[in-house]
């Protein structure tokens, strides 16, 4: 089974970013960056579809657009069990849409062949969360999002996927193959051994132009969203419940200037800890959280 | 005069929830607001196979038209499914701006649509600025909320794509409720068609339901993630079947998946019972918190801001009165006392 | 591809890329791990990158290419008591010329581009690799184990320079447990200002930069403070002794707001934003606390050799970690060529040491922090000052005479004794 795994550096947004953000320079060398947590999980999961009886089976791919400095993530990626790795990157590229990037993307799965794509359900930067479905879409390959879990069958050609189908509920589905599937997960990756560490700072990684994936730039180009800003959020559009209509004026201007915070009139619990523990149960039963066992 | 915009919008609604989620609701609430600023029509889509009659809800919110598309293929959310259905009856329409949430059906339907159409789609979106409402702007968050991102459409689409963050999405209905013209399509999908099948489906439970849609949250700030109290934490959470929900801090040390975090930044929430351990209270927290019923907390502290902001507080420190509480309740369970 | 190195460096940090550069130049096979996700990523100090010979020697222009903020053009030595401050200004124009007298860097930038630089050479850098324990054969040390990675890594040399709390020196039993009063703690703020008001607000144009030492800012503890502007921010912190922290019952924390508190300090960082606050431990034991620096297969180098020290004004690691970098570099070389790894040949990194200025200045600073008392300082003129402060201020790689020595010459010559006592004239200068 041949499969593709891509894998985007992202900035770690994690972190308090303010200044950095707004003055494009920190710490000289740029923003905190790290391999997206999603298509950590992602690799994580390509991999372990390996035992060592069925290593042969699987081709794994890793693709990551960006520049050189990404090859580290890629490298560690081979060091970690992955058979190639391909860089797209062309002069000129500095931002890239997901549409572009789908677009690099879906040349290089056309060019490459795969039965299984793998990416990010959303990136943790600019969380857009659209590569995969496009790749999908424009191949004309079904697409199974938020995945959680992957299963081999029997049947040689689908796999069978658990999703997050939103709201904690999750649904297991059969996917014909060829698929791309976005996965959804926090990836923890384990640690390469040492010997495959070295070799993997040995190993080639094929490097992809433009023109290598036959896309003309005036293709690439062609993007129907433009993203014309950058700003400072607002304070979050908070909900702010409607104050209520029997206030005076002058109290429900107040409530909205709080921004819908409103302050509790706290009652305090006194007593030892058993007194405490007491009360508060007390209070679970009262607020229904827990149930009295009913009739006598 | 222009012809009136267009406006729809995809609501979550799966034909086995009991009722429809806030989501959905927020959904047509943004999508009848849009509709106010730019004088237009709010038409609702509901997929699925033998769909019950949503039109009284759907009133209630200001649509004034539903294309309901019924196909056994539709029973379960699939975004090849979903576009096959949708794809000639957009292609005709031409609708302005179909409106999704950022959610699990929006997520993947709308970028295959988009593709599908050969139109752009703004995912996540917080604001839309109608100003001018033949050039709106789109604000996304960015960079983990730290920045806000502008995008626009370039040239004329033929529709706007737009999912919508869930996160800013308000509920208002609309005061007075009008007439839903509904519109049953049956669009006939080959089931060969269809290549992701549905196989099994486990519902949420109090351990993986959403926060944002919890009825009980135990929410387990920096003063109860200790490697000795979140185990009690989580044993408390198991024995009055709430939902674990968090702070920033927490998530940012990894201990708590990010899709729990309560806040500003985070989930809005608005469970019946919310219990606050260890949580000091920032603004950036209790504003994800405002529209919960009762509000309990426990800190060690006896200034800590949460107090400000809860019905009913105890200044006690967690190491103490946890495992207190856990056996009292433990104790009411074996004894008979409740259930 | 070599699975066996000549030499295996641990820590990426100025002391080992140095060596790393010139063992890979040599033309030997080395490894370098690091524990960070790329050389720097953890590492923080003060931000004064001072002007090194070896460095210059083995970068020629480094300061072309070499990520800095900007290069020190102001030298400010300020007394203060709790509500005022008495400062001298040194200005030199020579500190304007290549190769610059010091230049403000970030760490994580720096180190990653020193560590590229011999990463270029030939050095095979391992990042996310957390040396775990020394692997010895025959009595000598020959590898190391990662934590966490299976497999080893052999080789014929390790040289430890990985950093202060040196768990590779550890693990060979060339140092003794530390004590409080080996340690000093450094804590630091970086904070976000723009480059314009950066220059307005201290009098630079385009790469200047100012370093402010301050002197009795730290709460009665025995250390001193510093203050240095970066490209869009400036680095605030205080080096104080652990034991003397220890002994205030202080948190750190406290200790570095009274100084952002003070009048003085606080206009300065009027406006900026707090962006990392970051602590690190110093090796400040001076010489007496220094580990054996070799064994059988491995030397130690930079601060995981103690190599570090503060005359109160100027705190000094890089310099010396990256000079005793380049020395156990090239007593590997000669290791290598004599196919000769013991410690009677090791030794002699031991004397290279002794014979350049890192050694000699450790022993003239010995009990500097104790010289360096503010009543003394603050009544000398600052013409005075100046020609001595030249003198400290310039770090030229050369052993340089004792602070005290050196103003009592200059003075005696200029004014003689009794002028310079009674004369008591105030620097009335406030702070810049
Ligand atoms: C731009 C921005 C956005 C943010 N968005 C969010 C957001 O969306 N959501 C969010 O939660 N935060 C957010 N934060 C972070 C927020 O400001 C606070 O830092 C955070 O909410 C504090 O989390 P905490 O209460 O868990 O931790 P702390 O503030 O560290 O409080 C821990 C509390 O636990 C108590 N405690 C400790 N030990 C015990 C014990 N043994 N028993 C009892 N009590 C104990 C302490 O008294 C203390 O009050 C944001 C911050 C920024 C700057
Ligand atoms: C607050 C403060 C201010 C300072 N200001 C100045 C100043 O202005 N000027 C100056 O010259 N000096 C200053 N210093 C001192 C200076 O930072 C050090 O002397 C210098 O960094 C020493 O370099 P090094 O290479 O020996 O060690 P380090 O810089 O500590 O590097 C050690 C490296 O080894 C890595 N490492 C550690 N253990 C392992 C392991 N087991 N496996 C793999 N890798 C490992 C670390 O990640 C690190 O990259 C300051 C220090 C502090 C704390
Ligand atoms: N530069 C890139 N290189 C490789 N894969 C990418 C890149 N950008 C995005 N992707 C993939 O697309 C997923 C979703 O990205 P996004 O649409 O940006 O949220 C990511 O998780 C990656 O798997």
């Amino acid at each position: 089974m041949k499969i593709i795994v891509c894998l985007k550096e992202v900035v770690d947004s994690t972190l308090s970013l303010d200044f950095g953000l707004r003055n494009e320079v920190v710490f000289g060398e740029g923003l905190p960056l790290r391999l997206n947590p999603n298509d950590a999980e992602a690799l994580a999961m390509a991999l372990a579809l390996r035992s060592p009886d069925t290593d042969s089976l699987f081709e794994i791919t890793l693709i990551s657009i960006g520049p050189e400095r990404v090859e580290s993530h890629l490298r560690n990626g081979l060091a970690l069990g992955a058979d190639r790795a391909m860089r797209i990157w062309d002069e000129g590229f500095v931002s890239l849409s997901s549409h572009q990037k789908a677009k690099l993307l879906a040349g290089a799965v056309t060019l490459f062949g795969a039965d299984l794509v793998f990416t990010g359900a959303v990136s943790m930067d600019t969380g857009n969360g659209q590569v995969g479905p496009l790749v999908a879409a424009w191949l004309d390959l079904p697409c199974v999002g938020s995945v959680v879990g992957l299963e081999l069958v029997e049947e040689k050609e689908a796999i069978h996927l658990t999703r997050d189908a939103g709201r904690g509920e999750r649904e297991k589905v059969r996917c014909s193959l060829p698929a791309v599937i976005t996965v959804k997960g926090e990836g923890k990756l384990p640690y390469a051994s040492l010997d495959r560490l070295i070799e993997s700072k040995y190993s080639e990684i094929v490097s992809l132009s433009l023109a290598d994936l036959g896309i003309s730039p005036l293709e690439l180009k062609n993007d129907p969203t433009w993203v014309t800003g950058l700003a400072y959020p607002r304070p979050r559009p908070r909900k702010v419940p409607t104050p209520e209509s029997s206030l005076p004026a002058f109290y429900r201007i107040l409530k909205l200037l709080e921004g819908g915070i409103s302050r509790r009139q706290g009652r305090m619990l006194e007593g030892s800890g058993e007194e405490l523990a007491d009360q508060l149960f007390e209070l679970l039963l009262a607020e229904g959280v827990i149930k009295p066992a009913t009739g006598p | 005069m222009a012809k009136p915009r267009e406006i729809w919008v995809l609501p979550e609604i799966n034909g086995s929830d009991a009722e429809i989620s806030k989501l959905s609701l927020g959904l047509l609430s943004e999508a009848k607001s849009i509709a106010e600023s730019v004088g237009g029509t709010v038409t609702a889509l509901v997929l699925g196979d033998q769909t019950p009659d949503y039109s009284v809800v759907l009133g209630q919110y200001g649509v004034s038209s539903a294309y309901v598309f019924n196909d056994p293929a539709l029973k379960y959310f699939s975004a090849g499914a979903y576009s096959a259905a949708l794809l000639a009856k957009m292609q005709e329409d031409k609708p302005w701006l179909l409106l999704m949430g950022h959610a699990a059906v929006g997520r993947e339907l709308a970028p295959r649509l988009a593709a599908l159409l050969e139109t752009g789609l703004v995912s996540n979106c917080a604001r839309i600025d109608l100003s001018h409402p033949e050039s709106p702007r789109f604000y996304r968050f960015v960079y983990g909320d730290q920045l806000y991102q502008e995008v626009v459409f370039q040239a004329a689409p033929t529709t706007m794509l737009v999912t919508m963050d869930p996160r800013v999405l308000n509920i208002t209905p609309v005061a007075r409720t009008g007439k839903v013209r509904t519109q049953l399509i049956e669009p006939e999908l080959s089931p060969g068609s269809i290549r992701v099948k549905h196989l099994d489906f486990f519902p949420a439970d109090f351990q993986t339901v959403d926060v944002a849609e919890a009825d009980t949250i135990i929410a387990a700030g920096m003063g109860a993630v200790t490697d000795e109290l979140l185990p009690l934490v989580e044993e408390l959470a198991g024995l009055i079947e709430g939902s674990i929900g968090t702070t920033r801090p927490v998530i940012d040390e990894g201990k708590i998946p990010r899709e729990r975090m309560i806040g500003q930044t985070g989930k809005v929430v608005s469970p019946e019972f919310y219990m606050a351990l260890g949580i000091s209270g920032a603004t950036h927290h209790v504003g994800g918190i405002q529209d919960s019923g009762k509000i309990v907390s426990i800190n060690r502290d006896p200034r800590a801001p949460i107090f400000q902001n809860s019905d009913v507080g105890a200044a006690a420190d967690l190491r103490d009165i946890l495992p207190k509480l856990i056996e009292r309740i433990r104790r009411a369970k074996s004894n008979g006392e409740i259930l | 591809m070599a699975k066996y190195f000549d030499v295996i460096i641990v820590g990426a940090g100025p002391a080992g890329s140095m060596a790393a550069l010139k063992l890979a130049r040599a033309g030997l096979n080395v490894c370098m791990l690091e524990r960070g996700q790329h050389p720097g990523a953890k590492n923080m100090f003060g931000g004064l990158l001072h002007n090194t010979p070896v460095l210059n020697e083995m970068l020629p222009s480094f300061w072309e290419r070499a990520p800095l903020e900007r290069y020190v053009y102001k030298k400010v030595l300020a007394f203060m008591t709790p509500d005022s401050a008495v400062s001298l200004t040194f200005e030199n124009g020579n500190f304007e010329q290549p190769p610059y007298n010091g230049c403000t860097v970030f760490r994580p930038a720096f180190d990653s581009w020193l560590a590229g630089e011999a990463v270029k050479e030939g050095a095979l850098l391992l990042c996310d690799c957390t040396a775990e324990d020394l692997i010895r054969k025959n009595g000598q040390i020959s590898g190391v184990t990662v934590k966490g990675r299976e497999g080893e890594l052999r080789g014929n040399i390790v040289i430890a320079a990985d950093g202060v709390m040196s768990f590779m020196a550890e693990k060979a039993g060339l140092r003794r447990d530390f004590r409080p009063g080996d340690l000093g703690v450094g804590i630091k703020l970086l904070l976000g200002l723009p480059e314009d008001t950066i220059n307005e607000r201290f009098h630079l144009v385009r790469d200047e930069g100012a370093d402010i030492s301050f002197l009795g800012t730290t709460g009665g503890l025995c250390g001193g403070s510093f203050l240095y502007t970066n490209r869009e921010s400036i680095s605030v912190g205080m080096v104080v002794h652990l034991d003397s922290l220890k002994a205030s019952g202080q948190a750190p924390y406290d200790v570095l707001d009274e100084l952002l508190e003070h009048p003085q300090v606080k206009k300065l960082i009027k406006g900026a934003v707090p962006l990392e606050y970051s602590a690190h431990l110093i090796p400040e034991g001076g010489i007496k606390s220094m580990p054996h620096v070799y064994t059988g297969g491995m030397m130690v180098a930079g601060d995981a050799a103690g190599l570090c020290y503060t005359n109160g004004i100027n705190l000094e690691g890089i310099n010396l970690a990256m000079t005793s970098g380049v020395l156990a570099a090239e007593t590997a070389i000669e290791a290598i060529e004599a196919g000769d790894y013991s410690a009677r040949m090791l030794s002699s990194y031991k004397k290279k040491l002794d014979g350049s200025f890192i050694i000699k200045d450790m022993k003239t600073f010995k009990n500097a922090v104790g010289m360096m008392r503010l009543e003394r300082l603050s009544r000398t003129y600052p013409q005075l000052l100046t020609d001595i402060l030249e003198k400290v201020y310039r770090v030229e790689g050369t052993p340089r005479s004792k602070l005290l020595r050196l103003a009592r010459k200059e003075a005696l010559k200029k004014i003689g004794l009794k002028g310079l006592v009674s004369d008591g004239i105030k620097i009335g200068r406030s702070l810049l």
